[in-house]
């Protein structure tokens, strides 16, 4: 897989939940590899970014899976962490705003609160299930990961926050998206919400 | 998810100002290591930059001097390509300098080539100067004399104070570095020598020196225009403190005005229940004062307590 399989909005697979794996197969192994290289890839053809994190649905496969980079601060260190069927068990911390991206939400970048420390339980690829405490932006990643599992994108938590939407430009830098011009009623961003009578 | 690429430096700072610009660029940038000065044995002195290394979890190195430093990088034990300092206190061999790729920059707190050395904002204080800044510069092995590649301007307020001023200056340093720093690093932003800030600003070329203050610049010479010690009580209010005696009372003068009375330079007046000090030119009404033993107090309280050291 490369970057070209990874599925960006408006595809509506994105707001769908994923299932749980059961038992690793050697297809789902498979999958995880290709989590990595397309996440990789993705990386190597973004010149101010970083591919901190992929959960499956993001290539479209609906399984709850999830790979982190082992240090998302250098790009050199190529080796992820894998997390399968992971929950949060426990938030704590307080609640802080930061700027995340998303593979899935081309040049977007958005101010999302947060909590600073969660615990997480998870399983291996060897289907042993541990359970580690992140803190920091290691916390915001599993966040944003875990809600790609149950079909949530990071700008649904931050829809009506008309200041909390940034756009990445070709220099690498932040600057405000006008909410009222290019998110509030962009049809690309928001989930078609069906009304029920 | 992703994020963007944040640069990865190693920052060499020791003071409180170190301290806490570290903490404000940690959060937009990666900071490989935290080169500091290692806490004194035989001394209660402080150094701030450490603890703050220490809770952000950073690495820490602490050479004692610029031997020591350059011993330290020789053993390349760092992956960064460039190098911030703030508010160090050893002196940066060129080895070091070259280990870094794109250099070390410095956030001096100056317009430079204005106040080149040690303590830039004292100086900017006292000189009356209506605006100062920061500059970011490239060291050389002179003297605060390297290229910049960028700056910001700060328009002193009549009220302002070396703490404030400091405070002012450490924000409008990370604000600068956030933004011009990641430009250098791509390219885009190129080092110039230090005399385009004069040109673009339209002040002197010609550098100026700071140099370390000491205890006795805080003595106030009453003989001075009460304007300049006016300057020097805001100049010096973190340390060395602007100072005087009343008769055998040690008296340090936390806040005063200038105010046009005439009378013999160092004597004190209580004109319209304001305590007055005469100055060379004009005379200082004083607003704020700390009698030796005691805390600080109005002029007011201090007229109605003290009345026969005036």
């Amino acid at each position: 897989m490369n970057r070209n399989n990874i599925i960006t909005l408006p595809n509506s697979h994105l707001r769908q939940r994923s299932k749980k794996v059961a038992v690793i197969t050697p297809e789902i192994l498979q999958l995880i590899a290709d989590m990595k290289a397309a996440t990789l890839d993705w990386e190597d053809h973004r010149d101010h970014e970083v591919g901190v994190a992929l959960a499956a649905v993001q290539v479209d496969k609906l399984w709850r899976i999830v790979v982190v980079r082992d240090d998302f601060d250098d790009k050199t260190n190529r080796d992820f962490a894998v997390f399968i069927n992971p929950t949060i068990a426990k938030y704590y911390g307080k609640i802080e705003q930061d700027f995340e991206g998303c593979l899935s939400i081309k040049d977007v970048y958005g101010k999302v609160p947060r909590y600073t420390k969660v615990k997480v339980d998870a399983m291996n690829e060897e289907g042993r299930n541990f359970r580690i405490t992140a803190e920091g932006f290691l916390a915001r990643i599993f966040q944003h990961e875990i809600d790609h599992t149950n079909g949530v994108v990071y700008i649904d938590h931050i829809k009506d926050n008309s200041e909390a939407f940034y756009k990445l430009a070709k220099d690498g830098k932040l600057t405000p998206l006008d909410y009222e011009a290019h998110v509030k009623d962009n049809k690309d961003l928001w989930h078609e919400q069906q009304d029920e009578d | 998810m992703s994020n963007k690429t944040k640069i990865k430096l190693v920052f060499f700072g020791a003071g409180p100002v170190a301290a806490q610009s570290l903490e404000l660029l940690a959060k937009n940038f990666e900071i490989e290591a935290v080169v500091t000065k290692p806490k004194a044995t035989n001394h209660r002195g402080d150094v701030p930059t450490l603890h703050v290394a220490q809770s952000l979890g950073l690495p820490v190195y602490t050479p004692t001097n610029k031997k020591e430093l350059s011993a330290l990088i020789a053993n390349k034990p760092f992956t960064s390509t460039i190098g911030v300092v703030i508010d160090y206190g050893i002196i940066i061999a060129q080895d070091v300098i070259d280990y870094f790729e794109l250099g070390i920059v410095n956030s001096h707190f100056s317009l430079l080539p204005q106040w080149r050395g040690a303590d830039p904002i004292t100086f900017s204080l006292l000189s009356g100067q209506t605006q100062t800044g920061v500059s970011l510069m490239l060291i050389t092995a002179g003297l605060d004399e390297g290229p910049v590649f960028g700056w910001g301007v700060y328009d002193i307020k009549p009220t302002d104070t070396n703490e404030s001023l400091t405070e002012q200056l450490i924000h409008l340093s990370d604000a600068l570095l956030s933004d011009m720093l990641p430009k250098y690093v791509s390219g885009e932003f190129k080092p110039n020598p230090q005399d385009i800030i004069a040109t673009t600003m339209n002040f002197s070329p010609t550098p100026t020196f700071s140099r370390k203050l000491t205890k006795a610049d805080g003595h106030i010479d009453w003989t001075k225009p009460a304007e300049q010690i006016e300057r020097e009580i805001r100049a010096y209010s973190s340390w060395p403190k602007s100072y005087t005696k009343f008769n055998d009372l040690d008296i340090v003068i936390i806040a005063a005005r200038v105010t046009e009375q005439k009378g013999s330079a160092g004597t004190r007046a209580v004109v319209n229940k304001e305590l007055i000090i005469y100055c060379g030119q004009d005379a200082l009404a004083i607003d704020k004062l700390k009698p030796a033993g005691k805390s600080v107090m109005d002029a007011a309280s201090f007229i109605n307590g003290y009345a026969r050291f005036i």
